[in-house]
This record gives C-alpha cells, sequence and structure tokens, in this order.
C-alpha cells in the first residue's frame, strides 16, 4: 500500500472518533478531548497535502536552481499548522477553565438534559 | 517508509478509539497525550520538522499537563468514571 | 440508542469525506505535494525574481531564514504571527477572567509538599530546559523549531523551578514580560514599517544565507515571541493549577 492512502485513512478516521466521541457523551472534558482529537486528525490531513514522495525538509541546506521544480515538499501546510497547534493550545485552555467553572457550579462534569434547561424552554 | 507510517498510524488510531471509550478520565487524558506523540512521530516522517516539534512540545506536552492540572482541580465527584 | 446514532453519524461523515477527498477529482491536486506558492516561498521568489542558484551563501535574497517555514510565518506573514499571539493571549487572559471571577483573598497551597526527587533535580531540569529553549528559539530561522515550542519549554522549566519551591509565579512579572514581549513585537514592525515601508518589513541586513546573523529581525521577532509564549503559558499554568485551600470556605 502507498503511504498516502494510509496516512489520509487515519486522519479521517481521527477525524470521525472525535466527532463520535463529541456526539455520544456528556461528559464536558470528553468532549474536550474529542475536539483534540478531530483537530490532531485535521492537521495530520493537513501536513500530508504538502508531503510527496522523495520530497526535502524545506530547509535550504545545499544549492538548488530556481528555474526548476523546487526539491522540497510544500512548505504552506507545515506553516498553517504551526499556527493551528498552537491556537489549539490556546481554545483548550479557555475550553478547560469554562469545564472547571462547570464543575465547580454543578459538582460533576454532566452536561445536556439539564431539568433547569427544559423549564427555561418551555 | 510505508512500514514506519503503517507503525505510527496504529497507535493513533488505536489510540484515540481509546480515549473515547476508555471509562476512566485520567487514562483518557493520558491516553490522549500519547495519540498526539504518534501525531508528532507522523509529522516528523512526512517531512515537516517544524510541527513535529511543535506538535511533540505543545501539542503532547503542555495541552496534556494543562488537562492533568485542570484534572486535579476538579471536585471529587466530577473526576470519579461518569459513564451512563 | 445515542451512541448507536452516534457512530451511523461519524461513520457516514467520514465515508462522505474519504469518497470526496480520495476519489474526487480534486485528489491529484490535493496530494500531489506541491504547490504554486509554496515553490515560490521555496526559492525565495515572491515578490521578485530570484537568483538563478539558492544555497548556503546566497546574499541579497528577499527572505534570509534557511528554513522556508520560518520565513512564511515571521517574514511573509509576520501579520499573521501576531494574530496568533493575540488570540493566544486573548484565549489565556479568557482563562484567568473565567476561573478568577470571584476571586477571594485566600492563599494559594500546593496539594502536597514536593517530593524529594522533585527538589533535588528540578535546578538542573531547570538550566537544561532553559539552554534548550533558547538554543531552540534563537537558532529558528536556521533549524526546524523556533519560538513556539521554545517558549513552551521556558515555560515548563520555570513551571516546574517554582513547584519544587512550592511558590506560584509572580503574576505581576508575568504579566509585565507579557506585555513588554507583544509590545516590542508591534516596534518591531513599525520599525519595519518606517525603514521598508511595510509593517513587519525585514528592515535588516538579510545578510548570508545559512548564517547565525543572517536574518537578525526573525531572529529577534521568535525571541520575542519565546518570551511571550513562555509567559502565557506559565500564566495559563499557573491559573489552572490555582488549588483553593480546602479549610478556607467559599463565600456564598
Amino acid at each position: 500500500m502507498n503511504v498516502v492512502p494510509i496516512v489520509a485513512i487515519s486522519a479521517l478516521l481521527l477525524f470521525g472518533i472525535g466527532l463520535y466521541g463529541l456526539w455520544s457523551g456528556r461528559n464536558v472534558l470528553r468532549w474536550i478531548l474529542a475536539v483534540g482529537l478531530m483537530e490532531t486528525g485535521i492537521n495530520v490531513f493537513l501536513v500530508l497535502t504538502g508531503w510527496r514522495p522523495g520530497g526535502a525538509v524545506p530547509i535550504i541546506t545545499g544549492a538548488f536552481s530556481t528555474r526548476g521544480p523546487s526539491p522540497f515538499i510544500d512548505p504552506v501546510p507545515s506553516a498553517l499548522v504551526l499556527t493551528s497547534i498552537v491556537i489549539g493550545l490556546g481554545t483548550t485552555t479557555l475550553a478547560l477553565a469554562l469545564a472547571v467553572l462547570h464543575a465547580r457550579a454543578h459538582g460533576d462534569l454532566e452536561c445536556g438534559d439539564d431539568p433547569e434547561n427544559a423549564e427555561v424552554l418551555e | 517508509m510505508t512500514a514506519l507510517v503503517l507503525l505510527v498510524c496504529i497507535p493513533l488510531v488505536v489510540g484515540a478509539v481509546a480515549v473515547v471509550t476508555v471509562r476512566d478520565l485520567l487514562s483518557a487524558i493520558l491516553i490522549e497525550g500519547v495519540v498526539s506523540l504518534s501525531a508528532a512521530v507522523l509529522f516528523l516522517l512526512l517531512g515537516a520538522l517544524d510541527v513535529a516539534i511543535t506538535q511533540a512540545v505543545v501539542g503532547c506536552g503542555l495541552t496534556t499537563a494543562v488537562f492533568l492540572y485542570s484534572w486535579r482541580r476538579l471536585p471529587e465527584k466530577a473526576r470519579e468514571v461518569t459513564h451512563e | 440508542m445515542n451512541k448507536l446514532l452516534a457512530v451511523f453519524v461519524s461513520a457516514g461523515v467520514v465515508a462522505l469525506l474519504g469518497v470526496f477527498l480520495l476519489t474526487g477529482p480534486a485528489r491529484d491536486q490535493l496530494f500531489s505535494g506541491r504547490s504554486e506558492l509554496g515553490d515560490a516561498f521555496s526559492r525565495r521568489d515572491v515578490r521578485g525574481p530570484a537568483p538563478d542558484q539558492v544555497g548556503p551563501g546566497s546574499r541579497g535574497l528577499e527572505s534570509a531564514p534557511a528554513n522556508t517555514v520560518t520565513a512564511i510565518v515571521l517574514d511573509y506573514r509576520g501579520f499573521d504571527t501576531l494574530g496568533e499571539v493575540t488570540v493566544l493571549f486573548a484565549a489565556v487572559a479568557g482563562a484567568g477572567l473565567v476561573l478568577f471571577a470571584r476571586r477571594r483573598r485566600g492563599q494559594a497551597v500546593s496539594a502536597r509538599r514536593p517530593s524529594l526527587i522533585l527538589t533535588a533535580a528540578a535546578p538542573w531540569v531547570f538550566l537544561f530546559l532553559f539552554v534548550v529553549g533558547f538554543a531552540i528559539a534563537l537558532h529558528g530561522h536556521l533549524t526546524p523549531g523556533g519560538g513556539f515550542p521554545g517558549g513552551a519549554l521556558l515555560a515548563a522549566g520555570l513551571v516546574l523551578l517554582l513547584s519544587a519551591t512550592g511558590r506560584e509565579p509572580s503574576a505581576r512579572r508575568l504579566h509585565l514580560l507579557e506585555g513588554l514581549a507583544g509590545f516590542s513585537f508591534v516596534a518591531v514592525g513599525v520599525a519595519g514599517l518606517v525603514w521598508k515601508g511595510s509593517f513587519l518589513a525585514h528592515f535588516g541586513d538579510s545578510g548570508v544565507l545559512g548564517d547565525f546573523w543572517s536574518a537578525p529581525v526573525t531572529m529577534l521577532l521568535y525571541l520575542i515571541i519565546a518570551l511571550k509564549v513562555s509567559a502565557e503559558l506559565a500564566n495559563a499554568v499557573r491559573t489552572l493549577a490555582h488549588v483553593e485551600d480546602p479549610t478556607t470556605k467559599e463565600a456564598p
């Protein structure tokens, strides 16, 4: 088998598993973990779109001709994913702070189907 | 190359399944760290060295640390197994 | 029942995405591993023509960092990185706001005394993390890594040292460091605006590719980012690790 299908399918599976985790449970901390899984899957997929067999790491260590095709892998997805990882940490921190606040207010991490919510919605 | 990639993708997917199915919250957090580390190795194999280092330090190390710190702040009842 | 539905829905979404992305018409373009823009970044001819040969020792390129990803992140797309750092700051500040909204004057205590292993090893591990963090941040234009992992390592060292001594990092100092770093980032940008006519333009001499001093402004920016990220992350850990003294009652 080829590298691209293996990694692409793993990335999609990671995204799908995260989606399942987000959909199936009621635990707020598990939601944050599931969003982290989806994020990792998307990052892997993006980096994969920049890869090609035989492409060099995008750091200039030897002379190359700028008239021919570039010997490096595509550096644009790498730069995007670099940003994405750091922002992911920030959003995770904010989400965790909200989860801790929720747990202190309610005593547990369960969320959804709250009787108070149902009353408000009526 | 293919064998190496396969070797890294297996813990990636199996770990992800474990994160959403394991009953203990602390185990789920730690397994998520393993998944992130596998992703970092995968980035290394795909030639994105900058991303690999950032994922290993920020995505795997610090995110897990932040999760663990907030887990420690939870009230006792919330730390317990909460699977319906 | 709920879980069965979740399995079906997520499997459906994955199947749909898989069919679309792996067999659709966009497939060859998507997985070709090269793009016109990426090649232009690699050759350094986005704004104008590059020399026929680019390699270590090249002079006068439009962007000098040997690491193309760094060149994109800080030279071609520096404004975006300023926004990224701002988002990180906003998220950490939001976390602090949420958790300290009803702040009491209670003293923070660590959950338990640090163990002997931690107190004995912390100074050495801190020294190691400190040196490696600065080295990664300062060589961001030549080697993989850069300010974000470097700053994260610095933050890890700081938190380790402080948890070994059982104290919290001083919020005031962290905020000062963070504010100074953010201000310096914008100041470097304005300097580029004044000398080169565009915000965050590389105003120094772009030097010889591969040299340690080849891209001084990029190096300075990555150092600033490392300091800012370390202050932010140490602050985030401080916010989340703040354990209330269990003996004091929460005010109603």
